[in-house]
C-alpha cells in the first residue's frame, strides 16, 4: 500500500492533535484518499477501546467502508443494516466497544437503528458526504460524540460553515505528489447516431430525477447502465406495477419514452465502439504478457465486459466486485497469470495491496472518470501499473481523428 | 477480529467462540423471529397517559395507525389505545359525558409484550387475536408489530419467488414462440451439447442457467430469440444474468434480497412481460 502523501499524512496530524477542535470539516476532491487517512485515524481511536460511528448516505458507501476496514484487520466492524443487527445492539451485544460501527443516515435517523444509536456514546462520529439536511436530524447524535467530522466534497463546504475547516484538498494538493503512473488516452468515436440516442436517453433520466426532485445519479453513460435506467425508468411508469413509482410522481408519459428508446437502444445496429477501443488496448497488452484489469464502475458493465470478451474469445480469468467474498477475489487475483485479464469494479481495486507484476489497468469509461482519478491516489509510479483510459474523441467520425 | 452483518468472516472451526458464533448464527437463521417482523424505519410513536381520545384519535387518523401504546412519564408502558380498546370501554363512559373528552388511559387495552428474540410462531397467535404486540417490556418499549408488518414480511419473503417464476416463464414463453419446436430442439441440443439421437430436452426440463445458455447461443440468437428480445444479445444477456445470481441467493437461502436486487427482478419482470405483451401472447 503506498504510504500517505504528504497533505494526507498532514491531516492525519491534525486529526489526532490533541488541541483538535471538536468537530470538523474535511473538505476534498474526488480521489483526495480522504478515506484513507480516516482509516489511520480509526486504528488510533480503537486501539484505546473508544466507539466510532461512521455514518454514510448510501447502503453501498457502508459496504464499502466496510470491505476497507475489514482489508485492514485492525478494527473491528459491527455494520448496522437490518432491524436484526439493531436488536442486538439495544439487547446488548457486549462488543460494544472497540470497534467501528457503520450505517446509513436512513437508519440512523429512523427505525429500530436510531433506538440502538440512541443508547451508545462514541468517540468519533464520522458523517461521510452527509445529504445537505442532514445535520440537523441527527443533532441528538452527534451531542453524544466526542469528536466530529464530516468529509464533504468542495461545493457542500458552504453547509458546514459552523464546523472548522480541518483540510480543504484539492486537485493541485493531489498533482503536487510526484510518482503518479502515467495515464495514456485510448480515444474511440462514436456514431453520430449513438450519441445522440445516448443524449435523449440522459436528457429523458434528467426528467425523471427532476420530476422526483432528486439530482440525476449518473455513474456511467454505458450502453448497460442507461439500458438498466431506462428499464428502472420505464418499469416504474409501467401500468402493471405503478406501486414500485416511489417518487409519487406520474411517471407514465416518461416510461412510455423510455420504453421506445428501450427498443432503439435493443435493436441499434452499430458495434458498440468503446468494445472496439477495449479490445484493440487488451489484444495488445495480452500479447505482451501483461496481466490487464479492466475497470468499470457499474456492475452491469463489469458484466457486459466480461460476457463480450468471453464471446470473442478473450474470457476474463474472472469478474471481480465488491460483492464476491475477499478471499475468492485473492484467490483469483493471485492465479492471475501473464496474458490473462479480470475485470473488475473500482472499489475492488481501491482495495488491492500490492498489483501483481506487469498489471496493466484498463478504464472503462464513465462521466468525469471520478473513479479513476481514486484508483490511481492508491497508487504510485514504483508500483510499475500502467493505466490506460478509453476516452470518447469529441470529433465526430467523418471528422478523421485517428 | 469481529465482523456482524453482511460481511462474512473466515471461522477458526478450532475455537471455542467461533463455535459458539456458528451456533448462534445457525439458531438465528433457524427460525423466524420477532425482530425480522419490525419495518426497518418505524419510528415509535406513543401517547402519553392523560391525551384526550380526541387527540389521540385525530393522531391514529392521520397517521393510520389502529393502536398507540399509551405511556406515563416516566417511559412505562401502561397499555394501547386502540379502536376496538375504544369501542370496548363506551360502555363504562356515562351517557352524559363527552367520550372524545375522556383520557386514553382509561380506555385502554393490555397487548402482550414479546422479544425480538422470540419466535415468530409463538408470537402469531397473540398477534391474530389483538392485532399487535409490543416488542420489549414495560419499561422499555423498543417497537411494535402489527398485522401489516406481518403481511409485509411474508411479501416480501415471498415476492422474489413469484417475480422469479414471472421472468422464467416469460424468457420461456417468448423462446417457445421465436421459432418451430423442431429449431428450439436443436437449439437446446447445440448450447447444451446434448448427444444426437438422446432424450428431448424441452425448455420446462432446464434449470434457469441452462435456459439463458440455450437463449443467449449466439448461432440460435442471431437466428431466432432476437425476433422477440432485440438484436443486441449483449444487451439481453447483461439485463438477465443477475436474475441467474439473485436466483441461486434465493434458491440457496443466502440471505434476504436487498432492495436494488428486488427492484431488479421487478424491472426485468415488466420488461420481459412487455415483449410477451407484444408479440400478442400473455398469461
Amino acid at each position: 500500500m503506498k504510504p500517505l502523501a504528504e497533505y494526507q499524512q498532514a491531516l492525519l496530524d491534525r486529526l489526532t492533535d490533541p488541541a483538535r477542535p471538536r468537530a470538523g470539516v474535511v473538505a476534498s476532491v474526488a480521489g483526495g484518499g480522504v478515506r484513507r487517512v480516516i482509516e489511520s485515524y480509526l486504528d488510533d481511536v480503537s486501539s484505546n477501546g473508544a466507539l466510532t460511528l461512521v455514518v454514510c448516505p448510501t447502503r453501498g458507501l457502508v459496504e464499502q467502508w466496510a470491505d476497507r476496514l475489514k482489508a485492514r484487520e485492525r478494527t473491528a466492524v459491527t455494520v448496522l443494516d437490518s432491524t436484526e443487527a439493531a436488536f442486538r445492539l439495544l439487547e446488548g451485544s457486549p462488543e460494544q466497544t472497540g470497534q467501528v460501527l457503520l450505517t446509513t443516515y436512513h437508519r440512523a435517523i429512523h427505525g429500530p437503528g436510531s433506538l440502538a444509536l440512541s443508547e451508545l456514546n462514541f468517540e468519533l462520529i464520522v458523517h461521510d458526504h452527509p445529504l445537505r439536511d442532514i445535520p440537523e436530524r441527527v443533532y441528538s447524535l452527534n451531542s453524544r460524540a466526542r469528536y466530529l467530522i464530516a468529509l464533504v466534497d468542495q461545493q457542500s463546504m458552504g453547509f458546514w460553515s459552523d464546523w472548522p475547516l480541518l483540510a480543504n484538498i484539492a486537485s493541485e494538493d493531489i498533482a503536487r505528489e510526484l510518482g503518479h503512473p502515467i495515464l495514456v488516452d485510448v480515444q474511440y468515436r462514436s456514431s453520430v447516431e449513438e450519441r445522440m440516442l445516448r443524449n435523449e436517453i440522459i436528457r429523458l433520466l434528467q426528467e425523471y430525477a427532476s420530476r422526483r426532485e432528486l439530482p440525476l445519479a449518473l455513474s456511467s453513460d454505458s450502453r448497460p447502465a442507461l439500458h438498466a435506467s431506462l428499464m428502472n425508468l420505464a418499469a416504474a411508469g409501467s401500468d402493471l406495477d405503478g406501486a414500485q413509482n416511489k417518487g409519487g410522481a406520474d411517471v407514465s408519459d416518461l416510461s412510455q419514452r423510455a420504453w421506445t428508446l428501450l427498443d432503439r437502444i435493443e435493436n441499434s445496429p452499430d458495434p458498440d465502439p468503446r468494445l472496439h477501443a477495449l479490445d484493440s488496448v487488451l489484444d495488445r497488452q495480452l500479447a505482451d504478457g501483461a496481466r490487464c484489469f479492466v475497470l468499470a464502475s457499474r456492475i452491469d458493465d463489469t458484466r457486459y465486459i466480461a460476457d463480450h470478451l468471453a464471446n470473442t474469445g478473450r474470457a476474463p480469468r474472472g469478474v471481480l466486485t465488491v460483492a464476491i467474498p475477499a478471499a475468492e477475489r485473492r484467490s483469483i487475483l493471485e492465479s492471475l497469470e501473464p496474458g490473462q485479464s479480470v475485470v473488475a469494479s473500482y472499489g475492488v481495486c481501491e482495495l488491492l495491496d500490492v498489483w501483481p507484476p506487469n498489471s496493466v489497468v484498463i478504464s472503462w469509461p464513465s462521466p468525469g472518470n471520478l473513479r479513476l482519478r481514486g484508483v490511481l491516489a492508491t497508487i504510485d509510479e514504483a508500483s510499475g501499473v500502467r493505466f490506460f483510459q478509453l476516452k470518447e474523441s469529441k470529433s465526430l467520425p467523418h471528422e478523421g481523428a485517428s | 477480529m469481529l465482523s456482524v452483518g453482511f460481511l462474512r468472516t473466515p471461522v477458526n472451526l478450532g475455537s471455542a467462540s467461533s463455535s459458539v458464533a456458528i451456533r448462534d448464527e445457525l439458531e438465528q437463521s433457524r427460525f423466524l423471529r420477532v425482530s425480522q417482523l419490525v419495518p426497518d424505519d418505524q419510528d415509535i410513536v406513543t401517547v402519553m397517559a392523560g391525551t384526550p381520545v380526541r387527540e389521540a384519535l385525530g393522531l391514529m387518523r392521520s397517521r393510520r395507525f389502529d393502536q398507540l401504546p399509551v405511556m406515563t412519564t416516566d417511559g412505562r408502558v401502561v397499555g394501547a389505545f386502540t379502536y376496538r380498546s375504544f369501542s370496548a370501554n363506551l360502555r363504562n363512559i356515562r351517557p352524559q359525558d363527552d367520550p372524545l373528552g375522556a383520557t386514553v388511559d382509561d380506555l385502554v387495552e393490555d397487548l402482550n409484550f414479546v422479544r425480538p428474540a422470540d419466535e415468530l410462531s409463538a408470537t402469531l397467535t397473540f398477534i391474530e387475536r389483538d392485532n399487535a404486540v409490543l416488542v420489549g417490556d414495560e419499561d422499555r418499549l423498543l417497537a411494535i408489530v402489527t398485522t401489516a408488518d406481518v403481511s409485509r414480511f411474508l411479501w416480501r419473503r415471498t415476492r422474489p419467488y413469484v417475480l422469479l417464476e414471472s421472468i422464467e416463464l416469460a424468457v420461456r414463453d417468448l423462446m417457445h414462440t421465436s421459432c418451430s419446436a423442431e429449431e428450439l430442439r436443436s437449439a437446446v441440443a447445440a448450447a447444451l451439447k446434448l448427444e444426437e439421437g438422446g432424450q428431448d430436452v424441452g425448455l420446462e426440463d432446464l434449470t434457469l442457467s441452462e435456459l439463458l445458455t440455450v437463449l443467449l447461443n449466439g448461432n440460435s440468437f442471431g437466428r431466432f430469440f432476437r425476433l422477440r428480445f432485440g438484436n443486441n444479445r449483449q444487451l439481453v444477456s447483461t439485463t438477465l444474468a443477475p436474475v441467474r445470481e439473485i436466483r441461486n441467493k434465493v434458491f440457496h437461502f443466502r440471505g434476504d434480497l436487498s432492495e436494488q436486487e428486488i427492484q431488479c427482478l421487478h424491472d426485468v419482470s415488466v420488461w420481459l412481460r412487455r415483449k410477451v405483451l407484444i408479440r400478442g401472447g400473455g398469461r
